[in-house]
């Protein structure tokens, strides 16, 4: 069977015939490195290579939360803390741990009792490995907002991993639960016991359609606390997030000309990043201190690399054809960049000050798109093939690519910072929403609505509060 | 002893003056109201309801003088005119040269295959080959104004190649 290294084209530095080396060496592999076409050539719907990522992951951590104590909680309120939709707060705790994609989470009554060896988690099915962890937490009142003390336990030796309190009610509501507290602990379980970065605490920004004119959205990652950010009447689009600052940057044809912009999320001041011919998305540099964007402004769509601010810009493409979509490497020193010098769109990686120029992809008709991963080289694209456009991941060392949907109509990826999960637009039936996939196991989550009309999204680093159109929550 | 009481007071206004050029924010361009303020608070629901689609045509294709100035069009992933599209940019330079103080915008559009920054970069190319054209036809480039929409203003919604193709063009629009 193929393996991954057996994918992508040689590896190597600089290689400045690109294209006909790419041909000779494709003759000569012959099917290996016509393999995007091969895996439906084998003739099943369901080729061999996907299968595989889609089998249900075995590596996920087995948890166990227990029922949490409520008697202050209830003493005052005269009845139990609920989320607003009837549900326990530890039953929403336990979804939100399942959605991760990195935990089966199964719920216990305080005080145990059920049979170690029968126990299923939350989604029925039996959890057939020892449980490694145990979450176990206490609702108290601070004033007349409801907390949850919760401590994270080592299932074997009993030893506290994490004990925090995290606020649950609504700010100025505090007879209505909210579950950015328990997105914040969520995160927190995933830090200490995986040692990856979260993304439950997080934002996603998006466009959503209304009739002729598009705007900003803002949604939590589980879907929920949906809301308008801009209500401009007019297009904008390409929302990216600063990577530390609560501001987010998007094309915008209000001023009537498109303009790229950044806008400040606590006071909703905006600035110019760059003006005069047409912009394409910006792409912050995860220290936060440069940004890159493709702009026409010299008259044809060229890279630049500037200032967080979008000073002292400075051209880092010469080439006759469309260099668009920057995505930085999470150390800041490569940009990855969809180019059509070579007659349709490929992938290229490049220095930030131009140098050692790199074509990544050689194959297929079509690969645009790129985001780079947050945590590591991988970098996730759209790929068209067979005239449908796919989502596929691929080494900035140019191996290991691998094709992650079918069915087609996927755009503009962003990854999770857990660097796990990415967030696209498909289009079906004539409609965009918003999906979450799992770049590890393939499997697929709905985030909006299939006539929502919603796409291209942006996904935002973790944040100490929900960002709000009215600046964040606050408290 | 008094040179150093003047170095004292040179070093105190220099930091002062550091001071507040460092603390002076740069001034908001504009200030962006959040969305209407009578909204409700809180959970605004999953997105599930649909937005208003019943717009049949965006950005109504109103061929404005029609008879005088055409939309051209192109193929897929490619801004070169083809002979009908030179032919029409020959009639419409016949126009703008015979009316010198007509002012004109050229919208680049796409259709909504690809991706999105891509069909902005695509829409850009499209105005600037019909401007480049008329230009070269003798237009006066001040009366030539041009503008990219990427996909986001097609003039037909749905899917195929019978709306694609009419998405892929260059719009006129008198100013």
């Amino acid at each position: 069977m193929l393996t991954s290294r057996d994918l992508g084209p040689p590896s190597g530095g600089r290689r400045p015939h690109a294209p006909l080396l790419g041909a000779l060496l494709g003759a000569l592999l012959g099917a290996q490195f016509a393999l995007p076409h091969a895996v439906r050539a084998q003739g099943s719907e369901q080729p061999e290579v996907f299968l595989e990522i889609h089998k249900r992951d075995a590596f996920r951590v087995p948890l166990v939360i227990e029922d949490f104590a409520d008697a202050e909680v209830s003493a005052a309120w005269g009845e139990r803390a609920l989320m607003p939709d009837g549900q326990r707060v530890e039953d929403v705790l336990g979804q939100d741990l399942m959605l991760t994609d990195a935990f089966v989470v199964a719920r216990e009554r305080a005080g145990g009792g059920a049979d170690p060896g029968l126990r299923t988690d939350m989604e029925g099915d039996l959890v057939d490995r020892a449980i490694q962890a145990r979450i176990v937490g206490r609702l108290t009142l601070r004033g007349a907002d409801v907390w949850l003390a919760a401590e994270l336990r080592d299932e074997g030796s009993g030893t506290r991993i994490l004990a925090e309190e995290y606020r649950l009610s609504a700010p100025e509501e505090p007879r209505r639960l909210d579950r950015w507290g328990l997105h914040r602990l969520t995160d927190a379980v995933l830090r200490h016991l995986i040692g990856t970065p979260g993304c439950a605490a997080t934002r996603i920004a998006c466009v959503r359609a209304s009739g002729a004119h598009k705007e900003l959205f803002l949604i939590d990652w589980d879907g929920r606390q949906a809301e308008p950010l801009t209500e401009l009447g007019s297009i904008i689009v390409c929302p990216a997030w600063h990577p530390a600052r609560p501001e987010l940057a998007f094309v915008s044809y209000h001023r009537g000309m498109p303009a790229l912009l950044r806008m400040n999320l606590e006071d909703r001041s905006v600035y110019t990043l760059s003006d005069g011919g047409t912009p394409g998305a910006v792409a912050y540099a995860r220290d936060g201190a440069r940004i890159a964007f493709s702009s026409t402004r010299e008259g044809n769509a060229e890279l630049y690399v500037a200032r967080h601010d979008g000073s002292h810009a400075r051209r880092v493409t010469y080439h006759d054809g469309i260099d668009t979509a920057p995505s930085w490497s999470p150390r800041g020193d490569r940009i990855v960049f969809t180019s059509d010098r070579c007659g349709n769109p490929q992938l290229f990686l490049i220095d930030a000050d131009g140098s050692d120029l790199q074509q990544l992809t050689f194959w297929g008709r079509w690969n645009d798109s790129p985001d780079w991963s947050p945590l590591s080289d991988r970098i996730v694209h759209v790929c068209r093939i067979d005239g449908e456009f796919e989502l596929a991941l691929i080494d900035a060392s140019g191996f290991g690519w691998r094709r992650l949907t079918v069915g087609g109509g996927c755009e503009d990826p962003s990854w999770a910072p857990d660097g796990r999960h990415i967030v696209f637009a498909r289009m079906q039936n004539g409609a965009r929403s918003l999906w979450i996939v799992d770049s590890e196991t393939g499997r697929l989550r709905r985030l909006t609505a299939a006539r929502s009309q919603t796409y291209n999204p942006a996904w935002s680093s973790p944040l100490p509060e929900r960002i709000r159109a009215s600046g964040s929550d606050g408290g | 002893m008094r040179t150093r009481r003047i170095g004292f007071w040179i070093v105190m206004l220099a930091a002062l003056a550091v001071l507040a050029s460092c603390s002076r924010k740069p001034e908001p361009e504009e200030i962006v109201p959040p969305p209407g303020s009578d909204r409700p608070a809180g959970d605004s629901g999953e997105l599930s309801g649909a937005p208003r689609t019943d717009v049949a045509v965006e950005a109504e294709p109103v061929e404005v003088g029609a008879e005088r100035l055409e939309d051209v069009f192109f193929a897929f992933d490619k801004y070169t005119l083809d002979a009908t599209a030179r032919s029409a940019l020959m009639r419409n330079a016949e126009f703008l040269i015979a009316h010198p103080d007509a002012r004109i915008l050229v919208e680049g559009h796409a259709d909504e295959r690809g991706t999105r920054e891509y069909n902005l970069a695509l829409g850009d190319r499209r105005a600037r080959a019909v401007r480049d054209f008329l230009a070269r036809y003798g237009v006066e480039a001040e009366q030539i104004q041009i503008i990219s929409y990427g996909e986001e203003r097609p003039f037909a919604l749905g899917q195929g190649e019978e709306v694609w193709s009419r998405n892929r063009r260059a719009h006129f629009v008198i100013e």
